[in-house]
């Protein structure tokens, strides 16, 4: 997957770049409105980042552009602008979503997968990640072959950790994937349905599953 | 000077507020004094008019009664004639004709100024036009049977006795419009004075002397409610600069905070060799720190722009009893591992309201968890919905907790308010603020009752929606 991302910011672009890297994508940076642009029409990318404040010609100009030759390069805006105008702006000239900074690398990773997901992309009824067994068709789990009893938001959670296994989903994303709601996160209210899910999940086998990483969220994925 | 100058002079003479009342007095003036003078003009004129007359008829007397008796001598009859006995500047006229028609005697030159044909046949005097087409006061009558007299006295032309002070009222008339107009502008400065004295004194507020206000009870009737109403605003904006400049301090205070520890601990992870796992642990320290800082920033930001009426509510139709189930699903684990018990009561029959359900949810959730974590063990959490009278909604949400004393309600909902002002616990203080925004954009409001030692309710009113909001 190669991306580009138009950004201005130094530290932003480079911190952008590297964690992007590692995340397995190739990305290629612009620091002017201008060569983004040039950069968004030539290359053959799978996804433009893009930041709205920019020397040279705004994010919205950028965007403007590739849409009016026809290109249908899924683009994100990345910015510290996001009034509502803003963000209904962005979205009504074609952008695929919208993050206002500050926000968490791991959130950016996510929607990322998402938008480059969409499409009709059938996922497997039954996901397997280590011992774990998930299928998602009769809502039902089990590890080492033990069948494991779980509530309905309790399995919906876990679906969603396994889905994204490997990815650190942050707390608000989870809130937001689950329970369809937005929540201040000042509360600790989804480490408890994690410690729960935990119980059932890891607590009596050998090796962990869910992985608590530290200022971001969490992530499920096999580290034996 | 040129057009557009000139207009641009009469919109500044119009906009002064004395010269307005200047030009009204001088205007008022002037037409009181004509119509005044106009009426005594009037009234002179008529009764001039009126003397006339009065004078031909006088006269017409006076030759019947040296007539009547006995037709004295021709020559007699001439002196008569020529004989003023009218005023001097009327001229008057006297002819007596015999039975045949032939004149006994006429005042001079009366056969060419008024022939006996233009005489009216009555004692009342009529206005008759002479030969040289002045008007005359006529009247005739018979005496001793047979003889004729007619007589004629000069008619006012046109007021002529009037003219030379007609003349002189017009000077006058222009004279009272300018004295009325000089007495006019200085009674109007003299009564614009309060109004000046007031933009003096209100001139001389900065922010920095916002308690400073007019002394109403010194200004006329007419401005005490403009004094009283600039004051009011004063202790407004007084109120919201103190608040605006307490939640500076209280930013500055949250922000400064986390950023000191981020500073410090990533300043001391650099100062030595370490090993990895302990950069680590300064790098997620900080970041955890990072995240709390930048929460803070998206709720003020939220906070900021609630107030400011920036935010688009997304409108739905929302059954408030599945809504709220989901507030109950997602914080119940924490309600028991508090060992508190969080009870959902679903309305019934299914209550639907027009709200934003995102932004409801999370203020929904925000009460949950103050109550959850101000709940002693043991105790209980209510979520409840119910239809207001005035077909509107409101969401409460009780706890059985320590309860907030009095003093405190009235300031629950301000940003960064908190009942113990410690600042541990890495609370912002921002909590029952954002529920309160996300009220009022819905056009609703918040209301918080509390016992101390048996618990505290707070809800959320939602007005039922008008149709064309």
């Amino acid at each position: 997957m190669k991306l580009l991302i138009v950004e201005d910011e130094k530290k932003s672009a480079s911190y952008l770049k590297k964690g992007l890297q590692e995340a397995g994508f190739v990305v290629d940076v612009a620091d002017n409105g201008e060569d983004g642009l040039d950069m968004a029409l030539r290359g053959d990318y799978d996804l433009a980042l893009l930041d709205i404040m920019l020397p040279g010609c705004d994010g919205w100009h950028i965007l403007t552009e590739i849409r009016r030759r026809g290109l249908e390069l899924p683009v994100m805006f990345l910015t510290a602008r996001d009034g509502v105008e803003d963000r209904v702006k962005g979205l009504e000239l074609g952008a695929d979503d919208y993050l206002p900074k500050p926000f968490a690398f791991s959130e950016l990773v996510a929607r990322l997968r998402t938008v480059l997901r969409r499409g009709p992309v059938r996922q497997a009824d039954v996901l397997t990640i280590a011992d774990l067994e998930v299928d998602s068709q009769k809502r039902k789990a089990s590890r080492a072959g033990r069948p494991i009893t779980l509530t309905q938001k309790e399995f919906s959670l876990l679906l969603l950790l396994c889905r994204r296994s490997g990815e650190v989903l942050t707390r608000t994303y989870i809130a937001e994937q689950v329970w369809d709601m937005n929540f201040d996160s000042e509360t600790n209210v989804i480490d408890v349905h994690i410690r729960r899910l935990r119980q059932k999940i890891d607590e009596s086998f050998d090796s962990a599953l869910i992985h608590t990483v530290r200022g971001v969220g969490y992530v499920l994925e096999d580290r034996a | 000077m040129s057009f557009a100058a000139g207009v641009r002079l009469f919109r500044q003479l119009r906009s002064s507020l004395a010269i307005r009342l200047t030009i009204w007095f001088a205007v008022m003036a002037f037409m009181l004094l004509f119509g005044a003078a106009t009426l005594m003009y009037w009234k002179v004129a008529s009764h001039l008019t009126s003397e006339d007359e009065m004078l031909a008829s006088m006269k017409l007397m006076l030759v019947e009664a040296l007539l009547t008796d006995a037709l004295p001598p021709p020559h007699t009859v001439q002196m008569l004639a020529n004989s003023g006995v009218s005023p001097a500047d009327r001229e008057t006229f006297v002819r007596v004709l015999l039975p045949d028609g032939s004149i006994l005697a006429q005042t001079e030159g009366m056969e060419h100024e008024l022939p006996a044909a233009l005489f009216p046949v009555s004692r009342t005097p009529s206005v008759i036009r002479s030969a040289s087409g002045e008007p005359f006061w006529a009247a005739s009558s018979i005496v001793n049977g047979n003889t004729t007299v007619q007589v004629a006295t000069e008619a006012d032309d046109e007021g002529r006795l009037m003219a030379p002070y007609r003349g002189r009222m017009w000077g006058l008339f222009g004279l009272a419009f300018v004295v009325a107009g000089m007495i006019g502008y200085r009674i109007a400065r003299h009564g614009l004075q309060p109004v000046e004295r007031l933009v003096e004194a209100m001139r001389g507020i900065e922010s920095s002397t916002l308690d400073k206000r007019i002394e109403v009870s010194r200004l006329p009737v007419e401005l005490t409610a403009l004094g009283q109403t600039f004051n009011d605003m004063l202790e407004r904006l007084q109120r919201s600069f103190e608040r605006v400049s307490q939640f500076s301090d209280d930013i500055a205070h949250q922000l400064r905070t986390p950023l000191g520890i981020v500073r410090g601990q990533l300043e001391v992870a650099l100062r030595a060799e370490r090993s990895p796992a302990d950069y680590r642990d300064a790098l997620e320290s900080s970041l955890e720190d990072i995240v709390t800082l930048s929460d803070l920033v998206h709720r003020m930001l939220f906070l900021a722009r609630a107030e400011n009426q920036a935010l688009a509510l997304a409108w739905e139709d929302v059954d408030l009893g599945q809504a709220l189930q989901t507030v109950h699903d997602l914080y119940e684990p924490l309600a028991s591992e508090a060992e508190v018990i969080l009870h959902l009561v679903v309305p019934d029959p299914p209550l639907v309201a027009s709200i934003d359900r995102l932004l409801t949810l999370r203020a929904v959730g925000n009460l949950v968890s103050n109550a959850i974590r101000h709940t002693p063990s043991g105790g209980r959490v209510t979520i409840e919905a119910a239809s207001d009278q005035d077909e509107g909604v409101h969401i409460a949400v009780a706890d059985t907790g320590c309860g907030i004393a009095p003093d405190h309600l009235p300031h629950m909902f301000d940003r960064f308010y908190r009942v113990e002002r410690t600042g541990a616990g890495g609370r912002s203080g921002l909590g029952l603020a954002i529920v309160r925004a996300i009220a009022e954009l819905h056009g609703g409001g918040v209301e918080i009752s509390s016992v101390v030692g048996h618990g505290t309710t707070v809800a959320i009113a939602f007005p039922r929606r008008k149709q064309a909001a």
